[in-house]
């Protein structure tokens, strides 16, 4: 080489060498396609994922658990996540069961204030595996590495913690605090909306609510799948000319003819307006 | 030294460096995936959950089917797997047993 060619060929060499080091770890062999996570599942497996989450979690009812296993699915609410698998589910008309399962998780974790940190998996890892965060196992069953959610006692076992969480099919009795018709013409669609509160005025998620109409249909629906509206919101897309009946199971609760109204714009044009519920638990 | 020299020198090290970047630092992200190629230790995490909600329904057909998704030649292995993980990981004893039971509850089914 020519010593009037200055130092070039050393950049040269350093952007080949950069260059093939790429091509070889991205192209060439990259990092196999096993030791994923959950974070990186197809969505159809997250939902499954987030299922046996919600279903661990009526088992075990441990909260912390279950938040931490949620964590690992990379969504950016994990209650909302919830929620809105459980909307996909209803509107499918796919397994009630699930759907209810899945809304007492979400209610469960609105009710809970979120934690100043990232929730962690239930613990740290104990195994030889790489110590990035992203990396860090979710080994539940060990508890006595700092950071764990979860009591030891003295032999190492863990202390259950008790959950806070009651169910969505234990309603508190819930009365009836108003009820009207809405004209909204910002809502372009005729909603049939429920508000369930407690005696302090906050909304209370997974309140589950039926929804009955000739000649024999019927639905369910939960407070708190719209968390962005209010914890205890729900509402249902109703037709015009259709009556109703709304009813909260284990309360008693029942209004008998819900009806949309018709409503009329300044400009004197008829819209479908909407019908809203305030319930509330006065305890 | 000779420029040759210099040129594979740097050449190898900016190469090492660019494995470097590509395996460790900002190595290929796989999206899409299937429960199959999940690590180990998240494969024992998702066992532990069927073996928990096993405990609380009893149906051993529901957890055999949940566990086949892991791609394990059977439930059993799947099992077996997840309990030489969690003892060397260091699961607390009630996790433990919680997998100890199902699999003996899959073994009984056979």
């Amino acid at each position: 080489m020519n010593s009037d060619r200055g130092h070039w060929y050393l950049i040269t060499a350093l952007v080949l060498g950069v260059g093939l080091g790429l091509l070889f770890s991205w192209v060439i062999a990259p990092v196999s396609l096993e030791d994923t996570q959950p974070k990186n599942l197809h969505a159809d497996y997250k939902d499954l994922y987030r299922s046996l989450i919600a279903r661990a979690y009526q088992a075990n009812k441990n909260l912390q658990r279950a938040e931490a296993r949620l964590a690992l699915l990379g969504d950016e609410s994990p209650a909302q996540a919830l929620a809105a698998q459980a909307q996909r589910s209803l509107a499918e008309e796919g397994d009630q069961e699930m759907a209810r399962i899945l809304v007492n998780l979400s209610a469960a974790l609105q009710r809970t204030p979120s934690p100043e940190t990232t929730p962690s998996p239930p613990t740290q890892t104990l195994t030889p595996e790489t110590t990035t965060a992203e990396n860090s196992t979710p080994s539940p069953g060990s508890s006595s590495q700092t950071g764990t959610p979860e009591e030891s006692d003295a032999n190492g076992t863990q202390t259950e913690i008790p959950s806070p969480t009651p169910t969505a099919t234990n309603a508190p009795p819930f009365v009836k605090e108003d009820e009207g018709k809405l004209c909204d013409p910002a809502l372009t669609t005729p909603l049939i909306q429920v508000f369930a509160t407690n005696a302090d005025g906050e909304g209370i998620p997974g309140v589950e609510i039926k929804i009955s109409w000739p000649p024999d249909r019927q639905e369910t629906f939960f407070t708190g799948l719209k968390p962005e509206v209010d914890k205890g919101y729900a509402d249902f897309e109703a037709d015009m000319g259709v009556t109703y009946t709304i009813e909260m199971p284990g309360s008693g609760l029942v209004f008998p003819e819900v009806v949309i109204p018709e409503c009329t714009s300044d400009d004197g044009d008829p819209y479908p307006g909407s019908y809203q519920i305030y319930i509330t638990h006065p305890n | 030294m000779t420029r040759w020299t210099l040129f594979f020198i740097v050449m190898i090290i900016s190469l090492g460096a660019g494995l470097y970047y590509g395996w460790v630092i900002n190595p290929v992200e796989y999206e899409e995936t299937s429960l199959q190629t999940l690590r180990m230790d998240y494969k024992t995490d998702y066992t532990l959950m069927v073996a928990e909600v096993y405990k609380e329904n009893q149906d051993i057909t529901w957890a055999m089917n949940r566990l086949e998704l892991l791609g394990f030649s059977s439930p059993t292995v799947c099992l077996e797997n997840a309990l030489a993980f969690a003892s060397k990981a260091g699961y607390t004893l009630p996790d433990l047993y919680l997998l100890r039971d199902l699999k003996n509850a899959l073994e009984e089914s056979k």
